[in-house]
């Protein structure tokens, strides 16, 4: 027989602010996901939540999933007993758009504000540069990617430790790779940027947040070899 | 309805549309430039989820001639020969800007050197990757590049149809729908690129990001622009198969069967040997999907309709270190690669078939330009893989230049009114019919896949005609609850229409072609035939009935006699790759 659990949405801009959904839990590899998809389906088609990849590539699905960041396409329900219930929230710290959906701008422009992209030194270079990657840098700069910036771990600093004068580890942890990456030549400038940031003066570990990150990034290590930097 | 202008309106928010923006923007600084991306820019599409790579001659010892080569040979010879000739030609140049303009990190060799691995159906290793999330590092630079920039996003707006200017000629923009709000969005623009992706997602069973529809595909059709080759849909032999999960349907990456996975039926038999004894699991992906298929079909797969993927023999060392993202995917439902037989079934993939363009991304409507998979031609009747992302950063660049050279020299011009009228009117129907969108896509996706997708016959393709007729009489009865902002019936109703529309041209384009030929495949016409070089070009009528075309392939570049070999694949070269292993479990 088929296994239900609750699932419990907080929405938001709705008239009730908190809604349970009485689901099955998939056979096979069952994901949060599968939970929503199921729910908006058979029990409420206005339900509004984002996806796209469904494999952890895109970084679309972020949710706050009892109480903690995570993609809902890699939070497995397989070990949930029938009858559990599964609080869903949005993304803490963002504007809620609707019910799972927050505007993602505001972390967005963490990126921006950060000036977090490459700003090359030689943009017409025709030929792929020689870059051993055992070197110390490179091999810094391949721990610290992978970023599918799906906000999580931006979005659990604001609800941990406060949003106030910090980027935020995401647009962080890009400016450490620029940082380290030979190619870029606005090193200083971009480092000067963020210098004075609440999450670089603050704190030598960022604690639970570290463990969210669905890449595996190692964000408060990032935060300490950037600040050695500064 | 609100009223908008830019130069150019981009619409797509996957790798193509991207670049575009970016060369766009790079070449004219003061072009206003609008993206309407479905998704979140960058997140939505199918960029994001590839995992082998890019294919691009950079080796002295490669060549050009052996890149298109290949291509042709794996397009089954009806490839466009220009589009090809400038895929293979400009490929270098797009790495070279994603490497020192963009910041894309490559997987290097231990040397520093740019590390390239071969897929299936290419004569050398070629393909510039990163780990086999190869997809996450282009989308994410080019994101950053494009937040950089004067580019005006709109996420989450979805385009609803072209809109042309009062001669009726030329394209002069396009009526957007924004999903929050709900608002129609007229805007006007000096060029249109499409560049929203293809529609696999049409099937039950997909490897593609789920928001995709054929969109772009759709709006041109409705507007009268010419398609090439729509028969050809690609299906990849190992698609996930996790029971109802969404998962179902996911790529694991053609390295494991390259590297020396074997395929296995549920009687636990190697059944590629009686398919294609040479090559077995190293065929090419059209003939091991039809042999998958083959095997479920004949009730010799799983009861849930899965083969086995089996590389428990390569060893958890060897699986770690060559496929890390797919590795970690399988341990996250309960299965280690390296212990465990691993369920597949064939998915559908990537379309070859799209929108008819020129080697300037130029369709056949004036001010309408296509890139990505909304284009077709390219690929012929099958596309090897590394060359599909290799052509959105290559056509998607050319789209940008093209489209601000046209911005340059062309003005706005006024929507013409009686379209919009028409079209507004359309989503203001009434809203209180019967059935429900999720079941009728279910309905559709299960027809696509029995009867018009990796085994057709004219029998087959005989009942989707039928179906999809009653589909379209359906679709416009489903019922559209409350409001129009934030409606996810609303939009997958939308869906509905346009996968509807893309999947009558790839039943019609594959009852035209009686023979089997790359991954267009006739139970009742089962060889390739001689004759079958040409293409099959489609329009729509003015009474909406589809006109077709069928013209010889021009052999610009390369006679069919110099392409009789096969391609020679290196022996198994899928060595260790270095980059992503030590965040693997």
């Amino acid at each position: 027989m088929t296994r239900h659990v609750i699932l419990r949405v907080k929405r938001a801009n709705v008239a009730s602010t908190q809604r349970d959904f009485d689901v099955p839990v998939p056979t096979v590899a069952g994901r949060v996901l599968d939970l929503l998809l199921y729910a908006r389906e058979y029990l409420d088609p206005t339900l509004e939540f984002r996806y796209a990849c469904r494999v952890g590539m895109c970084g679309s699905c972020a949710v706050t999933i009892n109480g903690r960041e995570a993609l809902a396409c890699e939070s497995s329900v397989a070990e949930l007993p029938a009858g559990a219930v599964l609080e869903v929230a949005p993304l803490a710290g963002l504007p809620v758009r609707r019910d799972l959906v927050v505007d993602l701008d505001p972390f967005l422009a963490t990126f921006i504000h950060a000036e977090a992209g490459l700003k090359p030194r030689q943009p017409r270079l025709r030929e792929v540069p020689v870059i051993p990657p055992g070197g110390a840098e490179r091999a810094l700069i391949e721990r610290h990617n992978g970023c599918v910036t799906c906000g999580a771990c931006t979005a659990a600093t604001s609800r941990l430790l406060g949003a106030a004068g910090t980027l935020g580890p995401a647009a962080l942890n890009r400016v450490l790779m620029l940082a380290l990456d030979e190619r870029d030549a606005k090193g200083h400038e971009r480092l000067a940027r963020v210098a004075g940031d609440a999450a670089l003066a603050g704190h030598d570990t960022l604690g639970p947040i570290d463990e969210l990150c669905p890449v595996g990034i190692p964000l408060s290590a990032g935060l300490r070899e950037l600040r050695t930097r500064l | 309805m609100q009223r908008r202008a830019c130069d150019i309106l981009i619409v797509g928010g996957g790798g193509a549309a991207l670049y575009a923006a970016l060369r766009a923007c790079d070449a004219n600084p003061r072009l206003r430039i609008l993206v309407a991306s479905k998704g979140l820019l960058g997140k939505s599409g199918c960029t994001r989820m590839v995992q082998g790579g890019y294919n691009v001659v950079l080796d002295p010892a490669d060549s050009f001639d052996k890149h298109y080569d290949d291509t042709l040979r794996g397009g089954a010879l009806i490839n466009d020969q220009e589009l090809a000739w400038t895929l293979v030609t400009q490929a270098p140049d797009r790495i070279f800007e994603l490497e020192n303009a963009y910041g894309c990190y490559f997987d290097r060799n231990p040397n520093g050197t740019i590390h390239q691995r071969a897929l299936a159906g290419q004569s050398f290793d070629r393909t510039v990757h990163r780990g086999d999330l190869t997809g996450i590092e282009l989308m994410g630079r080019l994101c950053e590049q494009v937040l950089l920039r004067e580019i005006e996003i709109l996420n989450e707006v979805r385009g609803l149809e072209l809109l042309f200017d009062r001669s009726r000629r030329a394209i002069c923009g396009a009526l957007l729908l924004d999903h929050h709000s709900g608002a129609l969005v007229a805007v006007k623009a000096k060029a249109v690129l499409l560049a929203t992706g293809g529609a696999a997602p049409l099937y039950r069973i997909t490897a593609a990001s789920l928001e995709k529809s054929g969109d772009g595909m759709a709006m041109a059709f409705r507007a009268g622009a010419e398609f090439a080759d729509m028969e050809m849909m690609q299906f990849h032999p190992t698609g996930l198969r996790a029971g109802d999960s969404a998962l179902t349907g996911t790529v694991l990456e053609e390295g494991l069967r390259g590297a020396g996975g074997h395929l296995l039926n549920a009687c636990g038999e190697r059944f590629m040997d009686r398919y294609d004894p040479a090559r077995l699991e190293r065929s090419t992906r059209d003939r091991v999907s039809r042999a998958s298929f083959l095997e479920i079909r004949a009730s010799r797969g799983s009861p849930e309709g899965a083969v086995f993927l089996d590389v428990r023999h390569l060893g958890k060392e060897f699986l770690l270190k060559s496929s890390p993202g797919m590795y970690r995917r399988c341990l996250s439902i309960g299965l280690d690669m390296a212990t465990d037989l691993v369920p597949v079934t064939p998915t559908a993939h990537f379309q070859m078939g799209g929108i008819r363009i020129d080697t300037r991304c130029r369709t056949s409507l004036e001010g309408l330009f296509a890139a990505g998979e909304d284009a077709g031609g390219v690929h012929g009747a099958n596309r090897l893989g590394g060359n599909g992302v290799a052509e959105s950063m290559v056509f998607g660049a050319i789209a940008g230049d093209a489209l601000a050279e046209h911005a340059a020299h062309a003005a706005l011009s006024e929507p013409d009114p009686r379209r919009l009228e028409e079209i507004a009117a359309r989503l203001e129907r009434p809203r209180d019919g019967r059935g429900s969108a999720c079941a009728l896509r279910r309905e559709i996706g299960s027809v696509a896949w029995e009867d018009l997708g990796i085994i057709r016959s004219a029998a087959s393709l005989a009942r989707a005609a039928t179906a999809l007729d009653a589909f379209e009489e359906k679709v416009d009865l489903l019922p559209i609850p409350g409001a129009r902002g934030g409606n996810s019936v609303l939009e997958e109703t939308l869906n509905i229409r346009n996968l509807i529309a893309v999947a009558r041209m790839i039943c019609r384009a594959a009852a035209l072609r009686e023979e089997s030929r790359g991954s267009h495949y006739r139970e009742d016409f089962s060889e390739t035939s001689p004759g079958g070089l040409y293409n099959i070009f489609l329009r729509r009528d003015e009474d909406a009935t589809i006109a077709a075309d069928v013209r010889p392939v021009r052999f610009t570049r390369r006679r069919p006699e110099e392409l009789a070999l096969e391609t020679v694949i290196p022996g198994a070269s899928v060595e260790a790759v270095p980059g992503l292993s030590e965040k693997a479990p």
